[in-house]
């Protein structure tokens, strides 16, 4: 589904020049569920950001399907991504001002559902990440692992082809975090592509394969057949 | 302590340029027309202040249900006043208008064009700084002078002017005095000329200004309530004796004059009467609105301040938080924000004070005076208001930010109030309602004035030149020489003379009747060819014709109106009218021979008055009434025409006086001045108002849409289109546009209509400003608005999309 190859991405500021990615290349098939772990300032952000065409490369190419990406302008990576890309954040990213009902309904508005096809697909969401009793909360009254269901089930109700996760589980205590992750990989079992950028190995149980980066680069890849437990640094 | 917080004030002012810019450009604004308002109103108020006398002078005006109020008295009323009231000490008599005169010295000729002529007493009413002679010498006779130091230079340089004798209109006088007038007064004028004789007690001549001086302390109503029975007893019932008419009866039909005493003090501000002497009156009304419209001008751009400042708070709620938890008090945070803004509210005063010391000048010009900024105590008020506005301004988002709990700010969960945002919405409405309402008033008066401008008049005003007549003797024959000689010269289309012309104001009033019926009316005496040459529409009968010899003696032409209330509008030829200077001895009947068309003969802001029209040569002593001439003159080589007309008239006409002359299109445009300059400062104001609040709504704009931009990101993650982004944000700005609108489409209406009500022809309210206003406004807030939010979905995702 994703074939990336030597990706490159700096920053550069008034003083300093950042690689935060050099040369990575990397292929993510359909149906995977791929976690990304690495030390802080690593390039797991950035390669999230880039897959999910929030940010662009300076150089590499990206193949999303069979479309090359890499150099398409804000407004093709844009319809792409609200077709296909469902996101979800270390700090759920909710709008304050709409309630749990209206934030999930937000996609579909935007792909254009019908408002009685929205409902439907709405309810059954809500329903599915355990949150219908709430519909009508707003996030500020929801706790962090509430909040973050909702943002999945946002993720979720376009019923998009790949799913990406920035350090989904980073604001919430083992528990809610546990609710999250299970919710992930049932999502995996039906058929979505994850991916997930985590620090947490006991996280990364869940996926189906694991790369660390180091300073812009894979350093290495593991599969996880079993649940094995996997040493970081 | 008060290092650290200029540190946080000035990096903050260069983070929010912006507010500082909205906050202080519309500050200045806004008390930059407030002092020039002030200055104005100061000067206004300043006339006869000066006056020692201001509290005990008192101007009579005399008021009768037929005629309205007259400003001028009869010399009975100035004889009897004084000799029968023991409350009145002294009166003089003083002509109300500027006269022009030529003097003669040493063989050489001074024009001046303000002229009085006055009683002897002149300066004990007015007692100007007296700088050479005295006045006291000037009361002495009647052939002496006094001369203002302008005059006097002009003509006697540095040399002492008293004891010259001087030559004006053929008679010798004698200067006594030359005098300065010490601030602005009711009477400025250059040269004073005393009446030739006293004056007899006489009850039909309302000519000149007549001026009471009251013992201190006098009541001033029952003066006047002595004065009113005078002019019963000594002119009403002699005159009804034997005639069986009552008092009553008699006040009916012609109107028992009352008087009305109007203190020199503030008579230039507030006068019954329709004229303040010579230096003019001033608009109170229209001080009124220019002191409501600045002070507007003033609160809109204190409500962008609090907007503002609450709308960024939330930002600075950090800062708050920290200094909260460092252990500064509510009162210390207060009073430091306080000072941010007093710092705000200074400059603005010192960029204000700049602004109306480089507009002062134009503003001078605009309304013909001279104002400095230092008149007066403006300045200080100007600074105390700037002061107590910024403490105001400062208070408020003061205590809102000081309110903030810390605890939760740090924890960065302030969540916006919902109070807060409706308090903003409220002042962004009202804002809006302000600068619509300008909108719509500039629409309206533009409407207005085109309406008058393009009015038919009813007499044709192009291409007619009108040349002055001074004072110079046998005028009327000076014109048919004019006439006989000018009218040749192949550029000059025709020549005519009537005693008034339009748009010149005064018209001549006195009493017109036809058998019981009478009542004061215009007058005007005209060339035969006149009615032709004004293009006057005759409706009835004829105009004046040399083929009618009875067409200098007894004939007369009304108007529409005058016909009207005679009573003899379906039939008026032939019906035999008499006119006011008809001695009683004077038989002849005025046979009505036409019946004209009304039109504009006094501007078109006054209601068209009865008014009858006689040839000159029907009364004697009407002869010296001329003082203008008229010429149709061809449009080509205007300038060449000019001057063979002023050939002739340095030869034959006048030799003395200079040769003054103008358009009477241009003349009568003057009419028409005063609305436009009301106009102009509408419209000033209006565009003034309306860049406050633009600059506000702009910065409020950046401000919300600012705090929007994590949403606007998240959208924008979620495959929101930009149409999708811009919407939300623009949304609740379009709302409040629409709302404020509604609101402000009555009032306007009001306010418009009662403004209307003040023109006697008026147009009827145009509906399209009301349109057009809403559209613009909703136009201008989309394109404001639009421009911030377009700018928000260009935003770099990531950076707001981060944890913080
Ligand atoms: N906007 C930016 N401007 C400059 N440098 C940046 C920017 N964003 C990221 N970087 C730099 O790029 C590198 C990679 O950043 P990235 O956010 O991908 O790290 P990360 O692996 O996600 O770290 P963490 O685990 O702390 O989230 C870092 O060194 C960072 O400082
Ligand atoms: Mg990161």
């Amino acid at each position: 589904m994703i074939t990336i190859k030597n990706l490159i991405k700096t920053y550069r500021t008034e003083e300093v020049e950042t690689t935060a990615l050099n040369q990575l290349s990397l292929s993510v098939n359909t149906g995977e569920f791929l976690s990304i772990m690495g030390p802080s300032g690593c390039g797991k952000s950035t390669l999230l950001n880039i897959i999910g065409l929030l940010d662009s490369p300076d150089d590499g190419s990206y193949q999303f399907d069979v479309e090359e990406v890499a150099s398409y302008n804000e407004k093709q990576r844009a319809s792409i991504r609200k077709a296909n890309i469902g996101f979800v954040f270390q700090n759920f990213n909710l709008i304050d001002e709409l309630s749990v009902y209206e934030n999930v309904e937000l996609p579909l508005i935007y792909n254009k559902v019908k408002p009685e096809d929205r409902k439907v697909k709405v309810t059954q969401m809500l329903e599915r990440v355990g949150i219908a009793h709430r519909a009508k909360h707003f996030p500020l009254q929801l706790s962090g692992g509430q909040q973050q269901r909702v943002a999945v089930a946002r993720a979720l109700v376009t019923n998009p082809k790949l799913v990406l996760a920035d350090e989904p589980t980073g604001n919430l205590d083992s528990k809610n975090g546990n609710e999250v992750m299970e919710l992930l990989s049932e999502l995996n079992a039906q058929g979505t592509t994850i991916i997930m950028v985590t620090h947490s190995a006991y996280d990364a149980k869940f996926s189906t394969r694991t790369i660390s980066l180091k300073d812009g680069e894979i350093v290495s890849e593991i599969k996880n057949e079993q649940k094995l437990d996997i040493l970081i640094q | 302590m008060l290092k650290i917080w200029f540190k946080i004030f000035y990096r903050n002012s260069k983070k929010n340029w912006l507010n500082l810019l909205v906050n202080i450009s519309g500050l200045t604004l806004g008390l930059a027309g407030l002092l020039i308002v002030m200055l104005y109103f100061n000067d206004e108020n300043s006339y006869n202040q000066w006056n020692p006398n201001k509290d005990d002078v008192y101007r009579i005006a005399n008021e009768s249900k037929r005629n309205g109020i007259y400003f001028s008295s009869t010399s009975a009323e100035a004889i009897l006043f004084k000799s029968d009231i023991p409350e009145v000490e002294e009166t003089v008599l003083i002509s109300p208008f500027y006269r022009s005169r030529v003097l003669k010295y040493n063989g050489q000729n001074t024009f001046t064009e303000k002229t009085t002529f006055t009683e002897p007493e002149f300066f004990n009413f007015f007692p100007f700084e007296i700088l050479e002679g005295s006045s006291g010498k000037f009361l002495e006779n009647r052939k002496h002078i006094a001369l203002s130091k302008t005059l006097s230079e002009e003509i006697f340089g540095d040399k002492s002017a008293i004891g010259n004798l001087v030559t004006i209109d053929e008679e010798d006088y004698t200067v006594s005095c030359v005098y300065e007038v010490p601030g602005n007064s009711h009477y400025e004028s250059d040269l004073l000329i005393q009446f030739s004789e006293p004056f007899e007690l006489h009850w039909g001549n309302f000519q000149n200004e007549l001026f009471c001086k009251l013992t201190p302390g006098a009541d001033v109503a029952e003066v006047k309530s002595k004065m009113n029975n005078i002019i019963i007893e000594k002119n009403i019932k002699p005159k009804l004796e034997g005639s069986g008419i009552t008092l009553e009866e008699f006040d009916d039909k012609y109107g028992v004059i009352k008087v009305l005493l109007e203190n020199l003090g503030t008579i230039r501000l507030h006068h019954k009467a329709d004229y303040a002497g010579p230096s003019g009156k001033g608009n109170y009304q229209l001080l009124l609105v220019l002191t409501g419209l600045s002070l507007l001008l003033i609160l809109i751009s204190c409500v962008n301040f609090i907007n503002l400042s609450t709308a960024s708070a939330s930002q600075r709620a950090k800062e708050v938080g920290v200094k909260k938890t460092l252990g500064l008090s509510k009162k210390e945070l207060t009073i430091h924000y306080i000072l941010e803004v007093l710092v705000q509210g200074f400059m603005a005063l010192l960029f204000a004070l700049l602004l109306v010391e480089l507009i002062l000048p134009y503003f001078n010009e605009f309304i013909g005076k001279d104002i400095s900024i230092f008149n007066g105590t403006s300045i200080l008020k100007i600074v105390g208001v700037a002061f107590f506005t910024s403490l105001f301004i400062g208070l408020v988002p003061a205590i809102y930010v000081s309110k903030f709990k810390s605890i939760e700010v740090l924890k960065g969960n302030y969540s916006r109030s919902k109070k807060g945002v409706l308090v903003r919405n409220a002042m962004l409405a009202l804002q809006f309602l302000i600068s619509g309402f300008f909108l719509i008033g500039v629409l309206v008066i533009y409407s207005q004035i085109h309406f008058m401008i393009n009015k038919d008049l009813g007499f044709d005003k192009d291409q007619t030149l009108v040349v002055d007549v001074f004072n110079v003797g046998s005028e009327y024959q000076k014109y048919e020489l004019a006439k006989q000689v000018l009218s040749k010269n192949s550029n000059i289309l025709d020549v005519s003379a009537s005693m008034f012309v339009p748009g010149e104001g005064n018209v001549n009033g006195t009493n017109l009747s036809y058998g019981d019926v009478g009542f004061n009316s215009g007058s005007n005496l005209v060339d035969f060819n006149y009615i032709d040459f004004a293009k006057l529409k005759v409706l009835k009968g004829r105009g004046f014709s040399e083929a009618f010899s009875s067409d200098t003696i007894s004939s007369i032409v009304i108007n529409e109106t005058a016909a009207k209330r005679l009573g003899i509008y379906d039939d008026p030829i032939g019906k035999k009218l008499r006119v006011g200077w008809m001695r009683d001895e004077d038989n002849r009947p005025l046979e009505v021979i036409g019946m004209i068309q009304d039109y504009h003969f006094d501007g078109f802001d006054t209601k068209i008055d009865p008014m009858f029209l006689l040839h000159w040569n029907t009364f004697s002593f009407s002869k010296d009434w001329l003082h203008a001439m008229q010429f149709k003159v061809k449009s080509d080589d205007v300038a060449q025409t000019i001057s063979a007309i002023e050939d002739f008239w340095k030869v034959h006409v006048d030799s003395e006086y200079p040769f003054s002359y103008g358009f009477l299109d241009k003349k009568f445009a003057e009419t028409y001045d005063k609305y436009q300059k009301q106009q102009t400062m509408f419209l000033i104001l209006s565009i003034m108002v309306i860049i406050i609040s633009l600059l506000g709504l702009f910065a409020l704009a950046t401000l919300t849409i600012q705090q929007r931009l994590k949403e606007v990101a998240i959208r924008k993650t979620l495959g929101a289109s930009a149409r999708e982004i811009i919407l939300p944000l623009i949304n609740s700005f379009l709302k409040i546009t629409v709302i404020a609108s509604l609101i402000l489409l009555p009032i306007a209406y009001f306010l418009m209509q009662n403004w209307l009500d003040n023109f006697v022809y008026r147009i009827d309210m145009p509906i399209w400003p009301y349109i057009v206003t809403p559209i613009l406004l909703l136009v201008l807030v989309f394109s404001v608005v639009g421009f911030k939010a377009y700018h928000a979905t260009k935003i770099d995702l990531i950076k707001y999309l981060k944890f913080e």
